[in-house]
């Protein structure tokens, strides 16, 4: 009987080993031909575990993105998003763009970047000049001042454009350092960066041998991919029957509500909450400190502050004048980011910078989106570059 | 509860596990039934409810007086007109009273149909009665055929209820084997191809298509969209009913494979197409409405009037009503060449049938009659350039545009159709023979362990089963 049943066990055992087997070659005949601009294949994990900031890219991990528009992505030898680079520029200038999933821009091929818009403009002006990506998913301020102090420092940048998306201060995820840097009261009372999440099980299991032959087979294996992306997203994330697509943001639609640039007023000209207050000092403060300890010129890119509404010109040009008079005051440049988006292609054609398909007008840069971006970031970045001493 | 997702691969499996572990299966799986469309919602269950307690009463009535049909026809199609199309009717005669829209409840059109057809056999002594209500709530409710068919008669499905609560129906193992094959297979249908499918049609409809092209292309994927999305689901539904030992009647056979009208739909959604012959067209076909000399005539209005119907049941629009007499013109039309002309070859029937299928599509497909006829101007208008990778609605296909891409676009246009012939060659007797004889427990593991494998594929894209909507 035992025989019996151990046979049995032997055959349910290699029929999912063939099941797993056979649907890793069908992923991977997929992933190797264009098939793969239409049939489903497991998203590739670009994601690996970062002391400074909780996550990073993973150096030289290829594969399809395939959330709002599918791209083939390869993360660059440095671990960015971004082209093969040395770490040493030989003199030559080179800026860093530090942002979220916006600059990230996984939804575009990689030359088609904004941060790669940049560069090809920049160095057509100045040969050798380089723009290099530090978009990160989900970037919040804290991890963007440490991203900053950490690559920025590595790659001897010349020159730093921060995006400020503004919400992202009123929101309490900032503070949150479970999962990755954050900002946190100190014994002082002030905010300062904390890495709590060095701590925590899920970042020592992927800083563990365990953890480095997990980001092995998810190199190497389709079905490995797919357990990432379905731990990801919950194992009965279609329960709602909502698409369980990765938690990222997307533009917002547009509207002008007459209370809408209200919080941001209240933040910026009245110092209220003051909790949000107390972020918006720590954040402005450690930027200065890195502008001030490297001698480079940091540019913060405000944007998310509605600029097609007449109705609110001038509650955002209160908004504005406080924002800028802050920053500038810690010696950082201030860009009006949605102003200047607004002057290039008009009010109506901000939607059309946004999303794919039957989801145009809405959602991260298209290419469109990323070359008009690319040349804001140029035209700031060029006296930043190439005056500054 | 969908059934491409992995909720309904856990339900099934602990259904599965309970009714081979324990002995009351008819119980079994009516509780399942009745919990698979509880999580539809309060509304859907109570308005389920209502219906199946008021039929079980109506069958006694019919069977004593088959007027008393009328009422509970009247009962069944009120509830379907209401919920599905109030605001379509009260629009079309210019009666503005139902100013707010609501949702269809799940499946309602599939057993309403289900019902009525039980009703009329009824009285028309071809069925007889459920004596036993958690007989008769089975027979509507059972989870696998429950939201979108296929619309069982009581001849096939009956006995079956009958024979699982009196623990007289045989599991046979080998069907366990097929029901996976089925579930496998409607899962890559509905995975693999329909929903890969669904971004690029939704993108060329929502824009509109550039050229002639683009919609010629938008038209051939919407009706390969359509095909794997509801033949996927059919086959799951019948997958799984295997798993129980219940065998549902097939709803597909390769239609795109059909050399006519007629044949396409006797192999379309062929439960529906029974039920509207059996129940409308032959009641009005025969009628004794004109004299002998019309009878073609009214063969024909008849025709016209049954598909406009089933147009109608698709959805509430009058693009679904011309779509449906469309279909019953070109059957009749059919039918008469056959009759007069001698067939052409089979190549340019199938030809023609499918161009036909095609091109009506568009009225399935839009939203709107304006918008169908403007599409179709597209289509016929030979403007426009071929559609590349750059254009915006095509966008999440980045080809190369050194002209491979077009090749490339040809080409997947082209291996849609091969599948649909590869379809009819693995659904055929001989490979159904080739499972039976390596059934085991390797062979179910293998169907079960790939069939969740798709199954945990994040969705990037909502994709809910088309039909599931009528």
């Amino acid at each position: 009987m035992w025989r019996k049943i151990g046979l049995g066990a032997a055959k349910l055992l290699a029929g999912i080993v063939a099941a797993t087997a056979a649907v890793d070659l069908l992923f991977v005949v997929i992933s190797g031909t264009p098939l793969r601009w239409v049939l489903p294949v497991p998203p590739v994990a670009l994601y690996g575990p970062d002391p400074d900031t909780g996550y990073r890219h993973r150096a030289n991990v290829s594969g399809l993105w395939l959330t709002e528009h599918r791209s083939l992505i390869t993360i660059s030898n440095l671990g960015l998003r971004d082209r093969n680079r040395n770490v040493d520029h030989d003199g030559a200038l080179r800026a860093v763009v530090i942002g979220d999933s916006f600059i990230e821009a996984l939804q575009v091929d990689g030359s088609e970047t904004a941060v790669a818009v940049a560069e090809q403009i920049l160095s057509r002006d100045r040969p050798g000049t380089e723009v290099v990506n530090l978009g990160l998913a989900g970037a919040r301020p804290a991890v963007e001042v440490a991203r900053l102090q950490s690559e920025g420092r590595r790659l001897s940048a010349n020159a730093a454009v921060v995006m400020l998306y503004v919400d992202n201060l009123l929101s309490p995820t900032t503070t949150d350092d479970s999962e990755f840097t954050g900002y946190r009261r100190d014994g002082s009372g002030e905010y300062r960066l904390s890495y709590g999440f060095r701590g925590s099980s899920g970042y020592r299991f992927r800083t563990s041998v365990a953890g480095r032959i997990y980001y092995w087979l998810l190199d190497h294996s389709q079905v490995a991919r797919i357990i990432n992306a379905r731990k990801n997203s919950g194992v009965l994330a279609d329960w709602s029957d909502a698409a369980a697509a990765p938690a990222q943001r997307t533009q917002p639609s547009w509207s002008c509500a007459s209370n809408l640039l209200d919080d941001q007023l209240a933040l910026w000209r009245d110092g209220t909450p003051s909790e949000a207050h107390a972020l918006a000092t720590a954040f402005i403060r450690d930027l200065a400190a890195i502008r001030q300890s490297r001698d480079i010129p940091i540019i913060v890119a405000a944007w998310n502050i509605e600029a097609r509404c007449p109705s609110l010109a001038a509650k955002r040009s209160a908004l504005i004048e406080a924002m800028r008079a802050r920053i500038e005051r810690a010696g950082l440049q201030f860009l009006d980011l949605d102003q200047r988006i607004v002057e290039k292609v008009g009010p109506a054609g901000v939607a059309k910078l946004h999303g794919f398909g039957a989801s145009f007008g809405t959602g991260h840069l298209n290419v469109e989106g990323n070359r008009v971006y690319g040349e804001i970031f140029a035209d700031v970045l060029r006296p930043a570059l190439f005056t500054h001493p | 509860m969908r059934y491409d997702s992995l909720y309904f691969a856990f339900f099934l499996g602990l259904v599965w596990l309970a009714f081979v572990l324990l002995p009351w299966r008819g119980w079994i799986l009516l509780a399942a039934s009745i919990g698979f469309y509880a999580a539809a919602g309060v509304r859907d269950s109570v308005l389920a409810a209502i219906i199946v307690l008021s039929n079980y009463g109506f069958q006694f009535l019919i069977e004593r007086d088959r007027r008393w049909l009328y009422p509970a026809l009247l009962l069944d199609f009120g509830c379907l007109a209401y919920f599905k199309y109030r605001v379509f009717l009260a629009t079309a005669i210019g009666f503005d009273v139902f100013t707010h829209d609501i949702v269809i409840p799940l499946g309602i059109s599939f057993y309403v149909f289900q019902l009525s057809a039980f009703l009329i056999d009824i009285s028309r002594g071809r069925a007889l009665p459920f004596h036993s209500l958690a007989r008769f709530a089975l027979f509507k409710l059972f989870f696998s055929q429950l939201v979108a068919g296929p619309i069982t008669r009581w001849r096939q499905f009956g006995p079956q209820v009958h024979r699982l609560f009196d623990r007289k129906l045989v599991v046979r193992s080998r069907l366990i084997g097929l029901g996976l094959a089925l579930c496998l297979l409607g899962l890559v249908k509905k995975v693999m191809l329909a929903d890969s499918i669904g971004p690029i049609v939704d993108a060329i409809f929502r824009d509109g298509p550039g050229g002639a092209a683009a919609a010629w292309l938008g038209v051939w994927l919407f009706t390969f969209q359509i095909y794997f999305d509801f033949s996927g689901y059919s086959d799951i539904a019948i997958g799984s009913a295997y798993l129980f030992g219940i065998r549902l009647p097939r709803n597909f056979a390769t239609p795109f494979l059909a050399s006519s009208v007629a044949q396409f739909w006797q192999r379309w959604h062929i439960t529906l197409t029974r039920y509207l012959r059996d129940y409308v067209f032959v009641p009005l076909a025969d009628a004794r409405m004109a004299s002998r000399r019309y009878r073609v005539s009214q063969h024909f209005f008849a025709m016209t009037l049954t598909m406009a119907l089933c147009g109608l049941w698709h959805g509430a629009n009058f693009t679904f009503v011309l779509w449906g007499a469309l279909q019953g013109m070109a059957i009749m039309l059919a039918v008469m060449w056959s009759r007069y002309v001698r067939a052409p070859p089979a190549l340019i029937g199938w030809a023609a049938t499918f161009g036909f299928v095609v091109t009506t599509s568009v009225f399935f497909r839009s939203p709107s009659l304006g918008c169908a006829f403007e599409y179709l101007g597209t289509m016929f208008s030979l403007r426009g350039g071929f559609p590349h990778g750059g254009e915006q609605a095509l966008s999440s296909w980045q080809l190369p545009s050194d002209g491979m891409g077009e090749l490339l676009i040809v080409i997947g246009c082209l291996a849609l159709l091969a599948l649909h012939w590869l379809e009819a060659r693995i659904s055929s007797l001989q490979a159904v023979m080739l499972i039976w004889r390596f059934d085991g427990a390797f062979l179910r593991m293998l169907f079960a362990g790939a069939a969740i494998w798709l199954l945990l594929l994040p969705k990037v894209q909502d994709n809910p089963f088309i039909y599931f909507r009528f």
